[in-house]
């Protein structure tokens, strides 16, 4: 069978963003004595997340993907209906893992009669898809993907994909990720964070070697439908392209890297040259940040005036943070401008009509996106 | 002293994590739905928290009872003295 | 909705409280075999008594590989398996049209669990475990061992995540994303599982008794089971034996409650409907329906009661086996869909273990006994925390329509 390219219309977006500037806090004594920092939700985000009308306790990822989507929603002309016809699909590499951890910990200080039961339906990972769902009233399909930096690209597919196959009308994408202490113990013990508040400068070649990223958290929602219904969308999903390593950990090649992207581009029937922005997730560690920069200048070398920019100094790092770089090109191609959050570190950007997404990690994972208007 | 029924508004406000303070809370305040909006997990996390600070057990043959056990803090508040004065 | 290119079944492969292989299993299920058995994986105070369905024997022995979590090793044993069954070899398809996509929930949970004791008790801390915690390892490790360099997922779908599994897989098929895809599930026991359950009064204390009058919960077990799957043409052109064809499958959400399911069975009613049409398939022509059957208070009258709206008055032939396996959540909808599949090889209903009397207020009469049948079409069908459903319509490879 003939591949068919991946193609959907987004009709609205909606994205809860960390501050714009890493915090700096106490790190916990076990793990070490210097403060270390994140990008976090805003004071004013926080206060975002809570409904007055809501008095029960939810997990924060879902929260955030609540406020995501309700902030999609409420962009959009003709709201997806309630009911089958709209589909759910969740990418979240950790979910409710703080929901866990405090599940964890009450057995492991209080002992197993201490289980606090509401924690243990937060800790299985669509728990956040299925509050979707119950919060906005949609039956359709309802997916959550929990695959690293694959996670929000396979659910982008897979909501275009329902579209194609005529099983949803809509399909809400949300990629979304909570900042979770364990995760940041785990970073740093593991010498990826640094420990600076200073702001990440990706592909700037500022940090010093060694002094690794800093780990952020936030969502952002889509409302995708099938080609040609309904009034002019926001923009047009051309293609997504996610693939992981035959290896654990490899050591990643500028050769291989620049095939990954033609074939993405291919996929999705894009030339090289109708892109007017290449925007990627440098995150301004030292090793991975050579890696983007030669890709780009890669890409470059062929389309010599193509313009590069960075988002991560803005969302700090995490699993899904292609959300909010992805929410960016949305933003981008809708406005034939490139947003403020987007830092264009290489060339100049006109009125753009394309975006490309170019993605990779240190443990392999790659993918390509391509954004039209 | 608080009174049993001020204890147990703050029980629920700390182990379920509302977002209210205890005192916002009325006796006669609906715990499930329009009211506070629990469901069936949170009535377990309530029947452990009763264990825990009143010594009250919620026995699997009270189970035909918990929509009144767990109407509101009143009814709570006299499932726990009833308990309590069955075991004194 | 478009009728749904079918899609072949071309290997299987399982690992279960049952058995290490297809026929291990199914002959655990055809002799009715109790393989519940008390927990020794870990001390337990609540569960230390449980039976549960745990894997015997060394899994990491079995999967040869030098690290990774007890899923990973089940995953890796089950898609070697499968791989093998299918007669895949690794210069039959380009890496880059092989994909993978697992259910999986729990991942490596003991190694946060034994970070989190490190850190409250003494302390001391270790992060190299935390690496192998994460639920998408296992189905990195399949795509490595068996060199699969396209479309990868973990899906989490609670319970349900193994059908959710299966049904991606088929989509991918259908997508033409993809040429081959191992598809499935899996879950391994852990301290989280079983207190999670038990915290809410989920768990019996003598094994599950699906659709009995005097059941008082569900068993956890654990395991893995992967399907392979390819295109008509791609199965053909390789000379590969077609075990049955995927024709349909369903997947929605309740949107009703955190964790328990709408009481009517709209959601699940609604997920086998839309496998019935995926498949353009009447409910006259399913035979067989491997029920996700918990034993649980809630999901057997409710599945019961989704059964009896799609089908009416005269349902197929309804067995649920978690008695053999526990419930393996997201391995479940996976394992279930391979009994599905020998239950059509086999021509044969595997049995409801642990079903004494049919409780008076669900409306079916489970197969209680092993026995014989003429089978053309099963469903498979699961049920997750969250309202997610998911409904897989099987076709026997042989049947006299499917060759048309």
């Amino acid at each position: 069978m003939t591949y068919v390219a991946c193609t959907a219309d987004i009709v609205a977006a909606g994205a809860v963003r960390p501050g714009p500037a890493p915090v700096s806090r106490p790190a916990p004594s076990a793990v070490a004595q210097e403060p270390w920092a994140a990008y976090r939700l805003d004071a004013a985000t926080e206060q975002d997340l809570s409904l007055p009308e809501r008095i029960k306790r939810m997990g924060r990822g879902q929260e955030m993907s609540i406020l995501a989507v309700r902030r999609a929603l409420d962009a959009c002309a003709e709201a997806p209906a309630r009911g089958g016809a709209t589909a759910v699909a969740v990418g979240t590499a950790w979910a409710e893992e703080g929901d866990e951890i405090v599940f964890l910990e009450n057995l492991i200080k209080l002992g197993e009669k201490a289980a606090k039961p509401a924690y243990f339906v937060n800790s299985v990972k669509n728990a956040l898809a299925s509050q979707l769902a119950l919060t906005f009233g949609f039956r359709g399909e309802n997916q959550t993907f929990a695959h690293d930096a694959l996670s929000f690209e396979s659910a982008l597919w897979h909501g275009a994909h329902l579209l194609r196959a005529g099983r949803a009308r809509h399909a809400v994408v949300c990629g979304v990720e909570a900042l979770v202490e364990l995760q940041e113990m785990h970073g740093h013990l593991l010498g990826w964070y640094g420990t600076d508040a200073t702001a990440l400068a990706p592909l700037a070649g500022k940090r010093a070697a060694g002094q690794g990223t800093l780990p952020g958290e936030g969502a952002a929602a889509f409302v995708l439908a099938a080609p040609r219904v309904g009034p002019k969308p926001l923009a047009r999903l051309l293609g997504v392209r996610a693939r992981g390593s035959l290896r654990r950990w490899p050591a990643l090649r500028v050769s291989e890297e620049l095939e990954f992207v033609a074939q993405g581009l291919r996929d999705a029937g894009t030339r090289q040259g109708d892109i007017g922005l290449l925007l990627v997730g440098a995150n301004g560690e030292p090793g991975l940040d050579g890696i983007y920069a030669e890709v780009a200048r890669g890409l470059r070398a062929r389309a010599p005036g193509l313009a590069v920019g960075v988002y991560r100094h803005l969302t700090g790092d995490f699993a899904v943070a292609s959300a909010l770089g992805f929410e960016l090109a949305v933003r981008a191609v809708a406005s034939r401008a490139v947003p403020a959050e987007v830092r264009v570190v290489d060339g100049t950007a006109g009125a753009v009509e394309r975006v490309l997404l170019y993605h990779v990690t240190n443990a392999g994972y790659h993918s390509t996106t391509v954004v039209s208007a | 002293m608080a009174t049993l029924e001020q204890q147990i508004k703050e029980g629920l406000v700390e182990t379920l994590g509302l977002k209210i303070s205890a005192d916002k809370i009325a006796d006669d305040t609906p715990l499930f739905a329009e009211g506070l909006g629990l469901d069936s997990v949170d009535v377990l996390e309530i029947a452990a928290m009763l264990s825990s600070r009143f010594g009250v057990e919620i026995a699997a043959d009270d189970s035909g009872r918990y929509r009144a056990i767990f109407a509101n803090v009143r009814a709570l508040a006299n499932f726990v003295r009833e308990r309590q004065a069955a075991k004194a | 909705m478009k009728k749904r290119p079918r899609v072949a079944v071309t290997g299987m492969g399982i690992v279960s409280a049952a058995g290490w292989t297809l026929d291990e299993t199914w002959g655990s299920l055809a002799a009715g075999r109790e393989c519940l058995r008390p927990l020794s994986l870990f001390e337990s105070q609540r569960c230390g008594k449980l039976p549960v369905g745990e894997v015997t024997g060394d899994p990491a022995r079995r999967s040869g590989l030098a690290a990774g979590s007890r899923s990973d090793h089940l995953a890796v044993w089950a898609a070697g398996q499968a791989y093998a069954d299918a007669g895949l070899r690794a210069d039959g398809f380009a890496a880059e049209r092989g994909a993978v996509v697992l259910g999986a929930l729990t991942g490596g949970m003991m190694f946060t669990e034994e970070f989190l004791v490190g850190l409250f008790g003494e302390k001391r801390v270790d992060a190299r475990g935390l690496d192998e915690r994460a639920c998408c390892n296992a189905t990195d490790r399949v795509a490595e061992r068996f060199g699969l360099g396209g479309f990868r997922a973990t899906v989490s779908n609670a319970c349900a995540s193994g059908g959710s599994a299966l049904g991606l897989g088929g989509d991918l098929i259908a997508a033409g994303e993809a040429d081959v895809v191992l598809a499935g599930g899996v879950d391994s026991l852990n301290r989280v599982v079983l207190n999670g359950f038990g915290s809410l009064m989920l768990v019996s204390p003598d094994g599950c008794r699906p659709f009995d009058a005097e059941r008082k919960g569900m068993s956890v077990g654990e395991g893995s089971g992967v399907l392979v799957l390819e295109s008509e043409a791609h199965a053909r052109a390789r000379g590969a034996r077609v075990r049955a064809w995927l024709v349909g499958c369903g997947n929605t959400c309740d949107a009703h409650h955190v964790s328990a399911p709408q009481p009517e069975g709209r959601g699940l009613a609604e997920a086998m409907r839309i496998a019935l049409a995926d498949a353009g398939l009447l409910p006259a022509a399913v035979d067989y329906i491997n029920a996700h059957g918990t034993g649980t208070a809630d999901n057997d009258p409710v599945e019961a009661r989704a059964i009896r709206a799609i089908f009416g008055e005269m349902p197929p032939a309804v067995s649920s086996t978690k008695r053999f396996f526990g419930h393996t959540l997201a391995a479940a909808g996976a394992i279930e869909a391979i009994v599905a599949v020998l239950a059509l090889e086999r021509q044969a209903i595997p049995p409801n273990l642990g079903l004494r009397k049919v409780d008076p207020k669900i409306p079916l009469a489970p197969v209680a006994e092993y026995r014989e049948a003429e089978l053309d079409v099963a469903m498979s069908t699961s049920l997750g925390f969250g309202g997610n459903n998911s409904a897989l319509l099987f076709r026997r490879a042989g049947s006299r329509e499917a060759a048309t």
